[in-house]
């Protein structure tokens, strides 16, 4: 029996306290509160960001991605969870 | 006795003049400001900062704190204190410092801490009038935002207000407000003075203040704001506009007041610098930089902004 999750249909989303964010063009700016850090978010990460914010997954981000950038879909899954890993870190996610 | 002033669209009565003339009006004030004996001004505890500007732990340029709802304190240490109840304002100075000062302090700290806690969008900003709409500069002290000013002024350009420009984001595009009706001048900029020789005065911190030809508006839609960069190997202006995400960082460094922790003032000023990121053109300006620079390279300059905008 397998009891690893399936990350391609996890729910991610972003902590819904103390996070004011605003799209810029093609980029994210975020204000975390409780760290008092700002952040620049573009490329792919943007694309995804208004997702994350209601709930998503890495399957759907996957095909955000794939809609405006030529790649592959397994880097863009790839890349994807390099970036949710650095949120999480971030402590970002919930 | 107590003047009243109309600067940054406030109505404001104070015991401390200011760099402006005074005028008359009837009503209500926005803001009074009021001037307190000498004492002195000591640090404010860790545990309850708010504000701190620092350059370090131990070199702090001010500080600040709530101490209960609705009044706030902020101090340079040593330097000056402001105590900001509701909307009264009261200045004290430390026992040392020079009593010519605190008109610089009050329009400075003591009404940018005013505009920021009501929330009004205050920059450390110089601007003048182009066509009917304001160039703003804007950066650190020592960046060079008075002295072009000055210069833009000298070729033309009336004053729209130096070090403290408010700008309001509530209408369909934004506007600035005349400020005070001076500019201070560091020393390097002090030969700016041949154009308003009657028009001048030294600081009692050592500055030279001058009262170009300001604008007859009192509020003017916001065309650009500029970060100069004084460089002295250029020959010519070089312009280029930021994306808006990078303008919105460099914002980060323009309120007039810095060095906030207070959350919602953080989260105020979020929502407002990256509206005006997104609303107003932020540029960078590459100026050539000469040990006297001439009035016509300011106009150059605010001419090229208006035809990139």
């Amino acid at each position: 029996m397998n009891a690893q999750p399936n990350l391609r249909s996890a729910p991610f989303l972003l902590r819904n306290a103390g996070i004011t964010w605003r799209a810029l063009d093609d980029e994210i700016v975020v204000l975390d509160l409780e760290t008092s850090l700002y952040l620049k978010v573009k490329g792919a990460g943007a694309v995804v960001w208004p997702l994350l914010a209601g709930g998503t997954t890495l399957e759907a981000m996957v095909a955000a991605v794939l809609e405006v950038y030529d790649i592959d879909a397994e880097i863009a899954g790839r890349e994807l969870t390099g970036f949710l890993d650095d949120l999480g870190e971030r402590k970002l996610l919930r | 006795m107590t003047d009243r002033y109309l600067m940054h669209g406030l109505r404001i009565a104070s015991d401390v003049p200011l760099p402006e003339p005074a005028t008359s009006f009837s009503g209500p004030v926005d803001l009074e400001i009021h001037r307190s004996e000498p004492g002195t001004i000591e640090r404010i505890p860790d545990e309850s900062i708010g504000i701190r500007y620092a350059l370090d732990t131990d070199t702090v340029y001010y500080e600040g704190h709530c101490e209960e709802p609705g009044l706030w304190v902020l101090k340079a240490p040593g330097v000056v204190s402001i105590t900001l109840r509701g909307a009264r304002a009261t200045v004290q100075l430390g026992p040392a410092v020079d009593p010519e000062l605190m008109p610089m302090f009050a329009a400075g700290l003591g009404i940018g801490l005013y505009m920021a806690l009501s929330g009004r969008l205050c920059l450390h900003a110089s601007a003048v009038e182009a066509d009917g709409r304001a160039v703003a500069l804007s950066g650190p002290s020592g960046s060079g935002k008075s002295t072009l000013a000055a210069l833009a002024a000298a070729a033309g350009h009336p004053l729209v207000g130096d070090d403290l420009l408010r700008v309001d984001l509530a209408g369909e595009a934004p506007d600035v407000y005349r400020g005070a009706s001076e500019i201070r001048l560091r020393a390097g900029a002090a030969a700016l003075t041949q154009h308003w020789p009657e028009r001048s005065r030294m600081t009692a911190d050592g500055r030279t203040a001058v009262a170009p030809p300001r604008t007859r508006a009192e509020r003017l839609p916001l065309a650009a704001l500029v970060f100069p960069v004084l460089d002295r190997e250029r020959s010519d202006v070089g312009i280029e506009r930021m994306r808006p995400a990078d303008a919105f960082a460099a914002l980060l460094t323009a309120p007039r007041i810095l060095g906030w922790l207070d959350a919602g003032v953080v989260a105020r000023q979020f929502l407002q610098l990256t509206a005006l990121a997104a609303e107003v053109p932020i540029l960078v300006a590459r100026v050539p930089w000469r040990a006297r620079a001439e009035p016509e390279m300011a106009s150059t300059l605010v001419e090229r902004v208006l035809s990139l905008v």
